[in-house]
């Protein structure tokens, strides 16, 4: 069965110490997991600027969680509501990925394509015109 | 028609170079919107978002940039207007 691939970006309060961000993120982490989400993978951004204040904070630390899941989605409205009613989380925003990829990797695979066969005619040239100075 | 005049003599100002869209040329399928880097060169010092016709961008990549500018704005990467 084909899985869907979710991509969650939330900001975390920046005045909490490293240990209590890691563990806010562990939580997260934890959670999806529990509720069944596969090739879980977290990328953190770090703290960053924000471009203008949220309830009071001008700074926030970026985390980036990417899941897979199959057909339910409990998984995603149970994160986004604990996320809602966490008061360390500033924002955070989830995207199907692989619905958001779909055409860019068809686009792409179309480029890549291209440019075989154009790198193919190129060395066909080049064997001819090296035949034709023998 | 004022507006128009200062529209002509910045023509003349900058000669016009051919337009292409920068996506499209360096091969960029997906635009992301954790990039604020790259979506910033993409709207004023304002924080509004240039339209296709002044930066080139081909309609495939404006309309995904458009949405990528929204929402970096979303998640503070990307200011909603910028105040004097």
């Amino acid at each position: 069965m084909n899985l869907r691939e979710y991509e969650t970006t939330f900001i975390v309060v920046p005045n909490l110490s490293d240990e209590e961000t890691n563990s806010e993120i562990e939580n997260y982490r934890e959670l999806v997991e529990k509720e069944g989400g596969k090739e879980i993978e977290i990328e953190i951004m770090g703290k960053r600027k924000l471009a203008y204040e949220i309830k009071k904070h001008d700074e926030g630390f970026y985390t980036i969680l990417r899941y897979k899941t199959g057909g339910k989605t409990e998984l995603v409205s149970e994160l986004e509501r604990r996320m809602k009613t966490d008061e360390n989380i500033l924002r955070f925003l989830t995207l199907r990925l692989d619905l958001e990829l779909k055409k860019p990797r068809k686009i792409e695979e179309r480029w890549r394509k291209k440019r075989e066969k154009l790198e193919s005619m190129r060395k066909q040239e080049e064997e001819k015109r090296g035949e034709d100075e023998e | 028609m004022k507006m128009r005049r200062s529209f002509s003599t910045t023509r003349r100002n900058f000669p016009i170079r051919k337009r292409y869209c920068r996506f499209c040329a360096e091969k960029i399928a997906y635009i992301d919107y954790k990039n604020p880097e790259l979506l910033s060169k993409y709207v004023t010092e304002i924080g509004k978002i240039l339209p296709g016709r002044v930066t080139g961008t081909c309609g495939y990549h404006q309309k995904m940039l458009t949405k990528a500018i929204k929402r970096a704005r979303i998640m503070g990467l990307l200011p909603f207007v910028v105040k004097k």
